[in-house]
Protein backbone atom coordinates (compact mmCIF):
# COMPACT_ATOMS: atom_id res chain seq x y z
CA UNK A 1 0.00 0.00 0.00
CA UNK A 2 1.40 3.34 -0.98
CA UNK A 3 0.27 6.86 -1.82
CA UNK A 4 2.03 10.18 -2.09
CA UNK A 5 1.39 13.74 -3.16
CA UNK A 6 3.58 16.75 -3.79
CA UNK A 7 2.60 20.42 -3.80
CA UNK A 8 4.74 23.14 -5.35
CA UNK A 9 4.17 25.97 -2.88
CA UNK A 10 5.08 28.70 -5.31
CA UNK A 11 2.10 27.76 -7.46
CA UNK A 12 -0.19 26.74 -4.60
CA UNK A 13 0.31 29.89 -2.54
CA UNK A 14 -0.51 32.03 -5.56
CA UNK A 15 -3.97 30.43 -5.65
CA UNK A 16 -5.05 32.11 -2.43
CA UNK A 17 -7.50 29.32 -1.68
CA UNK A 18 -7.74 30.05 2.04
CA UNK A 19 -9.84 33.11 1.13
CA UNK A 20 -12.07 31.11 -1.19
CA UNK A 21 -14.96 29.95 0.97
CA UNK A 22 -16.70 28.11 -1.87
CA UNK A 23 -13.58 26.08 -2.61
CA UNK A 24 -13.12 25.36 1.10
CA UNK A 25 -16.74 24.20 1.42
CA UNK A 26 -16.36 21.73 -1.44
CA UNK A 27 -13.11 20.25 -0.17
CA UNK A 28 -12.94 20.46 3.61
CA UNK A 29 -15.10 19.39 6.53
CA UNK A 30 -16.17 21.78 9.29
CA UNK A 31 -13.42 20.46 11.51
CA UNK A 32 -10.77 20.96 8.83
CA UNK A 33 -12.01 24.40 8.04
CA UNK A 34 -11.46 25.47 11.64
CA UNK A 35 -7.94 23.99 11.55
CA UNK A 36 -7.14 26.01 8.44
CA UNK A 37 -8.69 29.30 9.43
CA UNK A 38 -7.30 29.23 12.98
CA UNK A 39 -3.75 28.48 11.92
CA UNK A 40 -1.04 31.11 11.62
CA UNK A 41 -0.57 30.36 7.95
CA UNK A 42 -3.98 29.32 6.57
CA UNK A 43 -2.78 28.94 2.98
CA UNK A 44 0.04 26.58 3.94
CA UNK A 45 -2.26 24.65 6.25
CA UNK A 46 -4.87 24.27 3.54
CA UNK A 47 -2.37 22.75 1.13
CA UNK A 48 -0.95 20.45 3.80
CA UNK A 49 -4.44 19.03 4.36
CA UNK A 50 -5.06 18.81 0.64
CA UNK A 51 -1.85 16.83 0.02
CA UNK A 52 -2.69 14.50 2.94
CA UNK A 53 -6.10 13.82 1.41
CA UNK A 54 -4.54 13.09 -1.97
CA UNK A 55 -1.96 10.69 -0.52
CA UNK A 56 -4.67 8.84 1.44
CA UNK A 57 -6.96 8.77 -1.59
CA UNK A 58 -4.27 7.15 -3.75
CA UNK A 59 -3.48 4.50 -1.13
CA UNK A 60 -7.17 3.78 -0.49
CA UNK A 61 -7.97 3.53 -4.18
CA UNK A 62 -5.06 1.13 -4.71
CA UNK A 63 -5.88 -1.19 -1.81
CA UNK A 64 -9.57 -1.54 -2.55
CA UNK A 65 -9.43 -1.34 -6.37
CA UNK A 66 -11.75 1.63 -6.34
CA UNK A 67 -12.81 3.65 -9.36
CA UNK A 68 -11.65 7.26 -9.44
CA UNK A 69 -13.73 9.79 -7.56
CA UNK A 70 -13.55 13.48 -6.82
CA UNK A 71 -14.61 13.28 -3.18
CA UNK A 72 -12.05 15.21 -1.13
CA UNK A 73 -14.55 15.96 1.65
CA UNK A 74 -14.95 12.27 2.39
CA UNK A 75 -11.32 12.15 3.55
CA UNK A 76 -11.01 13.85 6.93
CA UNK A 77 -7.61 14.96 8.20
CA UNK A 78 -6.03 15.44 11.57
CA UNK A 79 -2.66 17.13 11.39
CA UNK A 80 -0.01 17.04 14.13
CA UNK A 81 2.20 19.97 13.38
CA UNK A 82 5.00 19.12 15.80
CA UNK A 83 5.34 15.57 14.54
CA UNK A 84 5.11 16.41 10.83
CA UNK A 85 2.46 13.77 10.54
CA UNK A 86 -1.24 13.25 10.46
CA UNK A 87 -4.10 10.86 10.02
CA UNK A 88 -6.72 10.72 7.34
CA UNK A 89 -9.93 8.80 7.80
CA UNK A 90 -12.32 7.66 5.12
CA UNK A 91 -15.32 5.85 6.53
CA UNK A 92 -13.93 3.32 8.99
CA UNK A 93 -10.46 3.30 7.41
CA UNK A 94 -7.56 5.34 8.67
CA UNK A 95 -4.24 6.23 7.05
CA UNK A 96 -1.15 7.60 8.82
CA UNK A 97 0.58 10.23 6.78
CA UNK A 98 4.10 11.63 6.98
CA UNK A 99 4.21 15.23 5.93
CA UNK A 100 7.39 16.98 4.89
CA UNK A 101 7.10 20.73 4.55
CA UNK A 102 9.82 23.05 3.27
CA UNK A 103 9.56 26.63 2.07
CA UNK A 104 9.27 25.25 -1.47
CA UNK A 105 7.11 22.18 -1.29
CA UNK A 106 4.85 19.89 0.75
CA UNK A 107 5.20 16.14 0.35
CA UNK A 108 2.73 13.75 1.96
CA UNK A 109 3.17 10.03 1.97
CA UNK A 110 1.50 6.98 3.45
CA UNK A 111 2.72 3.42 3.19
CA UNK A 112 2.40 0.13 4.98
CA UNK A 113 6.12 -0.65 4.99
CA UNK A 114 9.57 0.79 4.64
CA UNK A 115 9.93 2.70 1.44
CA UNK A 116 12.14 4.51 -0.94
CA UNK A 117 11.12 7.98 -1.78
CA UNK A 118 12.52 10.91 -3.63
CA UNK A 119 11.59 14.41 -4.54
CA UNK A 120 13.08 16.03 -7.59
CA UNK A 121 13.26 19.69 -8.32
CA UNK A 122 13.62 20.15 -12.01
CA UNK A 123 11.37 22.06 -14.33
CA UNK A 124 13.25 21.09 -17.47
CA UNK A 125 13.51 17.33 -17.18
CA UNK A 126 10.68 15.21 -18.56
CA UNK A 127 8.80 12.88 -16.26
CA UNK A 128 9.92 9.76 -18.11
CA UNK A 129 13.54 10.89 -17.81
CA UNK A 130 13.07 11.39 -14.05
CA UNK A 131 11.41 8.00 -13.78
CA UNK A 132 14.29 6.36 -15.64
CA UNK A 133 16.74 8.00 -13.25
CA UNK A 134 14.70 6.96 -10.22
CA UNK A 135 14.55 3.34 -11.38
CA UNK A 136 18.24 3.18 -12.16
CA UNK A 137 19.19 4.60 -8.76
CA UNK A 138 17.08 1.87 -7.17
CA UNK A 139 18.42 -0.86 -9.48
CA UNK A 140 15.00 -1.66 -10.89
CA UNK A 141 15.03 -3.06 -14.40
CA UNK A 142 12.25 -2.63 -16.89
CA UNK A 143 12.11 -3.63 -20.54
CA UNK A 144 10.75 -0.29 -21.45
CA UNK A 145 10.40 2.77 -19.22
CA UNK A 146 6.65 2.79 -19.25
CA UNK A 147 4.30 2.49 -16.31
CA UNK A 148 1.49 0.00 -16.28
CA UNK A 149 -1.88 1.44 -15.30
CA UNK A 150 -4.75 -0.77 -14.24
CA UNK A 151 -8.38 -0.12 -15.21
CA UNK A 152 -8.71 2.42 -12.41
CA UNK A 153 -5.59 4.23 -13.57
CA UNK A 154 -3.47 3.03 -10.63
CA UNK A 155 0.20 2.82 -11.71
CA UNK A 156 2.77 0.09 -11.20
CA UNK A 157 6.10 -0.97 -12.67
CA UNK A 158 6.21 -4.17 -14.76
CA UNK A 159 9.53 -5.77 -13.79
CA UNK A 160 11.96 -7.23 -16.28
CA UNK A 161 12.00 -11.04 -16.45
CA UNK A 162 9.24 -11.30 -13.89
CA UNK A 163 5.47 -11.44 -13.93
CA UNK A 164 5.44 -9.19 -10.87
CA UNK A 165 4.59 -5.57 -10.83
CA UNK A 166 5.99 -3.16 -8.29
CA UNK A 167 3.52 -0.60 -6.95
CA UNK A 168 4.57 2.99 -7.51
CA UNK A 169 2.98 6.25 -6.50
CA UNK A 170 3.95 9.39 -8.34
CA UNK A 171 3.02 12.98 -8.05
CA UNK A 172 3.84 16.01 -10.11
CA UNK A 173 3.13 19.67 -9.43
CA UNK A 174 4.87 22.70 -10.87
CA UNK A 175 8.61 22.16 -10.63
CA UNK A 176 8.39 19.09 -8.43
CA UNK A 177 8.03 15.43 -9.18
CA UNK A 178 8.00 12.78 -6.47
CA UNK A 179 8.04 9.01 -6.76
CA UNK A 180 7.51 6.44 -4.04
CA UNK A 181 7.86 2.69 -4.12
CA UNK A 182 7.61 0.19 -1.27
CA UNK A 183 10.68 -1.84 -0.42
CA UNK A 184 8.60 -4.73 0.82
CA UNK A 185 5.73 -5.91 -1.30
CA UNK A 186 2.60 -4.59 0.26
CA UNK B 1 -29.49 24.56 -24.40
CA UNK B 2 -28.14 22.04 -26.90
CA UNK B 3 -25.50 19.41 -26.13
CA UNK B 4 -23.08 21.28 -28.32
CA UNK B 5 -23.63 24.58 -26.53
CA UNK B 6 -23.08 22.94 -23.17
CA UNK B 7 -19.91 21.21 -24.35
CA UNK B 8 -18.54 24.45 -25.81
CA UNK B 9 -19.17 26.21 -22.53
CA UNK B 10 -17.43 23.42 -20.63
CA UNK B 11 -14.46 23.73 -22.97
CA UNK B 12 -14.18 27.43 -22.27
CA UNK B 13 -14.36 26.81 -18.53
CA UNK B 14 -11.64 24.16 -18.43
CA UNK B 15 -9.18 25.84 -20.80
CA UNK B 16 -7.27 27.87 -18.17
CA UNK B 17 -6.62 24.70 -16.13
CA UNK B 18 -5.56 22.38 -18.94
CA UNK B 19 -1.94 21.26 -18.83
CA UNK B 20 -2.04 19.06 -21.90
CA UNK B 21 -3.24 21.42 -24.62
CA UNK B 22 -3.22 18.62 -27.19
CA UNK B 23 -6.21 17.18 -25.37
CA UNK B 24 -8.29 20.23 -26.33
CA UNK B 25 -8.02 19.50 -30.03
CA UNK B 26 -10.35 16.57 -29.84
CA UNK B 27 -12.69 17.86 -27.15
CA UNK B 28 -15.66 15.53 -26.84
CA UNK B 29 -17.82 13.71 -24.28
CA UNK B 30 -15.18 11.02 -23.77
CA UNK B 31 -12.48 13.59 -22.94
CA UNK B 32 -11.17 12.84 -19.47
CA UNK B 33 -10.32 15.88 -17.34
CA UNK B 34 -7.44 14.19 -15.55
CA UNK B 35 -6.01 11.81 -18.15
CA UNK B 36 -6.57 13.64 -21.42
CA UNK B 37 -6.34 17.25 -20.25
CA UNK B 38 -4.11 16.71 -17.20
CA UNK B 39 -6.08 19.12 -15.06
CA UNK B 40 -4.85 18.65 -11.50
CA UNK B 41 -7.44 17.58 -8.98
CA UNK B 42 -7.46 20.87 -7.01
CA UNK B 43 -8.19 22.67 -10.28
CA UNK B 44 -10.92 20.15 -11.01
CA UNK B 45 -12.69 21.53 -7.94
CA UNK B 46 -12.28 24.98 -9.53
CA UNK B 47 -13.89 23.62 -12.67
CA UNK B 48 -16.87 22.47 -10.58
CA UNK B 49 -17.18 25.96 -9.06
CA UNK B 50 -16.91 27.64 -12.48
CA UNK B 51 -19.57 25.31 -13.87
CA UNK B 52 -21.86 26.32 -10.99
CA UNK B 53 -21.34 29.99 -11.82
CA UNK B 54 -21.69 29.64 -15.58
CA UNK B 55 -24.92 27.61 -15.47
CA UNK B 56 -26.27 29.02 -12.21
CA UNK B 57 -26.65 25.60 -10.64
CA UNK B 58 -25.42 23.91 -7.48
CA UNK B 59 -23.35 20.78 -7.80
CA UNK B 60 -23.71 18.69 -4.66
CA UNK B 61 -20.93 16.42 -3.39
CA UNK B 62 -22.51 13.26 -4.80
CA UNK B 63 -22.58 14.76 -8.29
CA UNK B 64 -19.10 16.22 -7.98
CA UNK B 65 -17.73 12.75 -7.13
CA UNK B 66 -18.45 11.51 -10.62
CA UNK B 67 -17.44 14.53 -12.64
CA UNK B 68 -14.40 13.07 -14.40
CA UNK B 69 -15.16 13.50 -18.09
CA UNK B 70 -16.78 16.12 -20.30
CA UNK B 71 -19.74 13.78 -20.71
CA UNK B 72 -20.10 13.42 -16.93
CA UNK B 73 -20.13 17.19 -16.57
CA UNK B 74 -22.65 17.55 -19.38
CA UNK B 75 -25.08 15.05 -17.82
CA UNK B 76 -24.80 16.69 -14.41
CA UNK B 77 -25.43 20.14 -15.90
CA UNK B 78 -28.45 18.88 -17.86
CA UNK B 79 -29.89 17.17 -14.80
CA UNK B 80 -29.43 20.24 -12.62
CA UNK B 81 -30.87 22.57 -15.26
CA UNK B 82 -33.94 20.41 -15.48
CA UNK B 83 -34.63 20.46 -11.74
CA UNK B 84 -33.80 24.09 -11.29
Amino acid sequence: MIGNDIIDLKIARAEGKSDDTRFIDKVFTEFERSLILNSQDPELHLWILWSMKEAAYKAHQRIYDLPRKLNPRSYECQYFHQENSGKVSIGSFEYSIDVQTTSEYIHSITSSGALIQMAFFNGQTSRSELLARFLSINSIEMDEIKLYKDFNGVPSIPLKNSPKKLPISLSHHGNFTAFAIPLINS
Amino acid sequence: MSDKEIINKIKKIVEPYVQRLEGLKNFQEETDFLNDLQINSANLVDVVLDVEDEFDIEIDNDSMEGMLTVGDAKSIIERKLMTR
